[in-house]
Parts: structure tokens; C-alpha cells; sequence
């Protein structure tokens, strides 16, 4: 073997079967499992409208609907209020499971199924966001195939915690890419229209609605989903000023723009980020063992 | 200074081996585990480029993985904002006269019910679900005090880049509706 191929194997080597300490992940699980219940609650409504009693889409079309290779358990179901309600019910459940550990492969397992239930059938009212939770659901089930998300383990390989963090390099990436195909990106325009959709914001953005501020705001939105986050991200050093200015970054869009469920949820798959011996990462390990001290354990 | 968890997160054992000694099924698992990682990764970058006649020749390697899986990629959010500037309702007309908003108005409207109006609205390929959710919403009146139609409206206004925007009378909007008559 040569040195280079020799010291490629070696790389990929480490960089996906190195060890890894659990934490990182166990916390994850626990906070985006809480995350999923209240997901669930606040989809009922548009869920209810399409997959319940008198709703959107009958059984038969759901298969239409969905296309080639996607599934669903409403296939045959949709419009049965008792269905609904049960596969609700389960999904609530599962989560709840999911997060506290209790059977955690029965519990991923069902929240992915559910989760696919749920969005792959939807015609309106879901967007990209709704993706991301299947995806992670998806990722959070190969990984406690593997035993990753056993309560009690110490160390894991890394690559559970790699497809994670790959996958969401790439949603900023490809976002990025995506929008430097447009000419109002291209141009510096970009958000001089987002701002001029009033049912989109939560805020007046007249104020800001100038060329300078305009450019920058698009540049600058580019810049952080291109290259940014995508390479700086892995550099150790630089890891916690680039997730500060992610969450920053989520959160004003939160706070003034009408987007569900990336504003939530994007600042929560930075735990995939966190190495064990970070802050955050001991302040949610030192409250879940406070946790256990008070609560008996439910399984281990 | 590193201590052992955070050597652990650098992927480094103390011999510096990603796992030293490993046994002929451990080499067997990772390689099975690297070409899946191989196919999962190439999957996905596949899954986010544009439609093309490459796209559509490699399409069926990897779309059942996708699709079946439900880790299809759409990051395209905001790639092409709207040159419209939208008004929308959702209304319930009584034969008193009385109108009543269902939802609310959509200042104060959940995104979730924004987006799922607006797609029921603008697609032309939602009307049939479109007068669902319009009955769907009639039949949650009490029967002695149900509307006679109700309305999901919108209008919409053409928006102008910096350069433009003063020099454009903008015209009439555009409106576009759906109802359901009692």
C-alpha cells in the first residue's frame, strides 16, 4: 500500500471509527426526543386536517400522493379518526420513550415510522423543516441499531455522531448552493424581497429595507451557509464561535420571520457538534445524573 | 491540557488507534459499514443536485434509498423568493351578514396555517383538497349556526427589485379565490 492511500485509510479510519464519548449523543437524543413531542402537539392540527375524519385526502389517493418508494402507515388508513388518533398516541409515546431512554430502539424505531406516517402524505402546510425531523429520526435509528443510544454505554464509534454532522454541513451547503443559482442572490437583492412579503415577517422591515443593509444581509447569508458553517465548523478552535453565530443566526430569523421548524430545530443538532468535555455538554450531563438521583431509573 | 473524554472526542485512544487489535470480523463490519457510508453520503449529494439528464440517468440507483428512507434532500428554502407582495383570508360569510375570520387574521397566524393556505391556494393542482379543507371547516359550525360559503382568498401585488421600484406604477392585484356554498 502506498503512504498516501495508507494515510487515507488511516484518516477515514479515524475519522469514522474513532472513539467517542457517549455524551455528546445521549444528550441529543434526550433534548431532540422532548423536541419531537412538542412537534407531534403542534402538528396535530395540520395533521388531523389531512390524515383524520372528513380530511384532505382520502386512503386511496395517499398512494398517489406519495409516488414511487415512499410509504406511509395511512396508506389505507387516512379519513379512520380511531387510526389517526392511535398512530398519534403511539408516535407521543414513542418520543416520550425516546427521550428518557426506556427501549430506545422500539422507541426510534417507531418515531421514524411515525414521522414518515405523518409528513410523506401531507399536500400543504409542510415544508423542508418537516424533512429534517424525518432524516434525524432516520439517523437516530441506525444509531441505536448499532447500540449508540444504549443508557450505560461510555464510548461509541464515532460514525453515528459523523452522519449527523455531515448531514447537517450539507443542509447549509446545499442551501447555499442553491440559492447562488438565482440572480436576486447573485445580485445582492435576495432580501429585499423576503422583506417585501408581510405574511412571511413578524416584524415591519422597512427600516432595513436599503441596498447597503440589503447586501448585506444577502452576502452575508450566503457566506455563512456556503463556506462558513460547511468548513469552519470542523475546525475545534473555531467550532464554538461558528455554532454561536448559527444560533444567532436561527434565532432572529425566529423571532422575525414566519418559519416553523428550522428555527427550533437547527440550534438543537449542534449537540452533534459539542465534544464531550464542553460546557453545555457537563451542565446536561451533571442535571440527567441529579435527574437519576431524585427519579429512579426507568431502565438501564 | 487534554483530559481522557476529550482525547476520546478527538478520536484518539491512548495508543493513537482508532481501535487497536481488531479482529477479522471487526476489519469484515467496518468495511461493510464504509461502503454504506460510501453509498449514504454519494445518495445524498446526488439527492440535492438540480434534475438533469445525469441526475436522470443515476436517478434509480439511489432514489428507493431516499425516498423509502425519507432522507430526501430539499434545502431550496428562499432560493427564489416570490416577486409578490400576498394578502390572504380565510373567511366564514353568515346569511346575517356577519363575517368571521376561522383561523384569525394572518398577522397573527401560525406559520404552519399560513403555508398550508397559501399551498392550498396557489396550486392548481390543490383544488380538490382546497374545497376539502373548506368543508372541512364549514362542518366544525354548529348546524343551526353554520356560514353560507366559506372563502380562502388572496391577493397578490408584483414587487420590483431597488432599481425599478420607483419608476413601476404598480398595477391592479391579482386576486384569486376558492368557496364553498352551504
Amino acid at each position: 500500500m502506498t503512504p498516501w492511500n495508507s494515510h487515507a485509510v488511516t484518516a477515514w479510519s479515524q475519522f469514522f471509527f474513532g472513539t467517542h464519548s457517549a455524551t455528546s449523543l445521549q444528550v441529543f437524543r434526550v433534548i431532540f426526543g422532548g423536541w419531537l413531542i412538542t412537534y407531534y402537539l403542534r402538528c396535530y392540527e395540520t395533521l388531523h386536517l389531512h390524515l383524520g375524519h372528513d380530511g384532505i385526502v382520502t386512503a386511496a389517493e395517499v398512494f398517489e400522493l406519495m409516488g414511487t418508494g415512499r410509504w406511509s402507515v395511512f396508506a389505507g388508513l387516512a379519513g379512520n379518526e380511531t387510526a389517526f388518533n392511535m398512530v398519534f398516541l403511539v408516535a407521543i409515546l414513542a418520543a416520550a420513550a425516546f427521550s428518557a431512554g426506556w427501549h430506545v430502539r422500539v422507541a426510534a424505531a417507531l418515531t421514524w415510522v411515525a414521522s414518515l406516517s405523518f409528513v410523506n402524505p401531507l399536500v400543504s402546510g409542510t415544508n423542508s423543516g418537516d424533512e429534517i425531523v424525518t432524516i434525524l429520526t432516520f439517523l437516530f435509528l441506525l444509531a441505536a441499531v448499532a447500540g449508540h443510544l444504549d443508557t450505560g454505554r461510555v464510548t461509541i464509534p464515532f460514525w453515528s455522531v459523523r452522519l449527523f454532522q455531515i448531514q447537517i454541513a450539507m443542509v447549509y451547503f446545499f442551501s447555499g448552493w442553491l440559492k447562488t443559482a438565482a440572480p436576486d442572490w447573485y445580485r445582492g437583492e435576495a432580501m429585499h424581497f423576503v422583506f417585501q412579503q408581510p405574511i412571511w415577517s413578524r416584524v415591519s422591515w422597512d427600516a432595513l429595507d436599503s441596498p447597503l443593509l440589503v447586501g448585506l444581509m444577502t452576502y452575508g447569508t450566503l457566506a455563512f451557509e456556503l463556506v462558513l458553517f460547511p468548513s469552519l465548523v470542523w475546525i475545534r478552535p473555531l467550532r464554538p464561535l461558528v455554532l454561536g453565530f448559527g444560533v444567532l443566526f436561527h434565532v432572529t430569523i425566529a423571532v422575525t420571520m414566519k418559519v416553523f421548524v428550522f428555527g427550533e430545530l437547527m440550534p438543537i443538532t449542534y449537540i452533534a457538534f459539542l465534544p464531550s468535555d464542553s460546557r453545555a455538554i457537563r451542565a446536561a450531563r451533571d442535571w440527567g445524573v441529579r435527574l437519576r438521583v431524585t427519579c429512579p431509573p426507568l431502565t438501564r | 491540557m487534554h483530559d481522557h473524554n476529550s482525547l476520546l472526542e478527538q478520536g484518539h485512544f491512548p495508543s493513537g488507534a482508532a481501535e487497536p487489535n481488531e479482529s477479522a470480523a471487526g476489519t469484515v463490519r467496518r468495511a461493510l459499514l464504509s461502503g454504506f457510508f460510501l453509498f449514504h453520503f454519494t445518495a445524498l449529494v446526488l439527492g440535492n443536485l438540480p434534475w438533469s439528464p445525469f441526475i436522470a440517468v443515476v436517478y434509480p440507483t439511489y432514489a428507493w434509498y431516499l425516498r423509502s428512507t425519507g432522507q430526501l434532500q430539499d434545502w431550496g428554502m428562499y432560493s427564489r423568493p416570490d416577486h409578490i407582495r400576498t394578502t390572504l383570508w380565510l373567511t366564514a360569510h353568515f346569511d346575517d351578514g356577519r363575517v368571521e375570520y376561522p383561523w384569525g387574521d394572518t398577522v397573527g397566524m401560525s406559520p404552519r396555517r399560513v403555508y398550508l393556505l397559501e399551498s392550498l391556494l396557489m396550486r392548481n393542482d390543490r383544488d380538490q383538497e382546497a374545497d376539502r379543507f373548506l368543508w372541512n371547516i364549514m362542518n366544525r359550525y354548529p348546524v343551526d349556526d353554520q356560514p353560507r360559503r366559506i372563502e380562502l382568498g388572496m391577493e397578490s401585488w408584483p414587487t420590483y427589485g431597488f432599481e425599478v421600484q420607483d419608476l413601476v406604477t404598480p398595477p391592479e392585484p391579482i386576486r384569486r379565490n376558492r368557496e364553498v356554498h352551504r
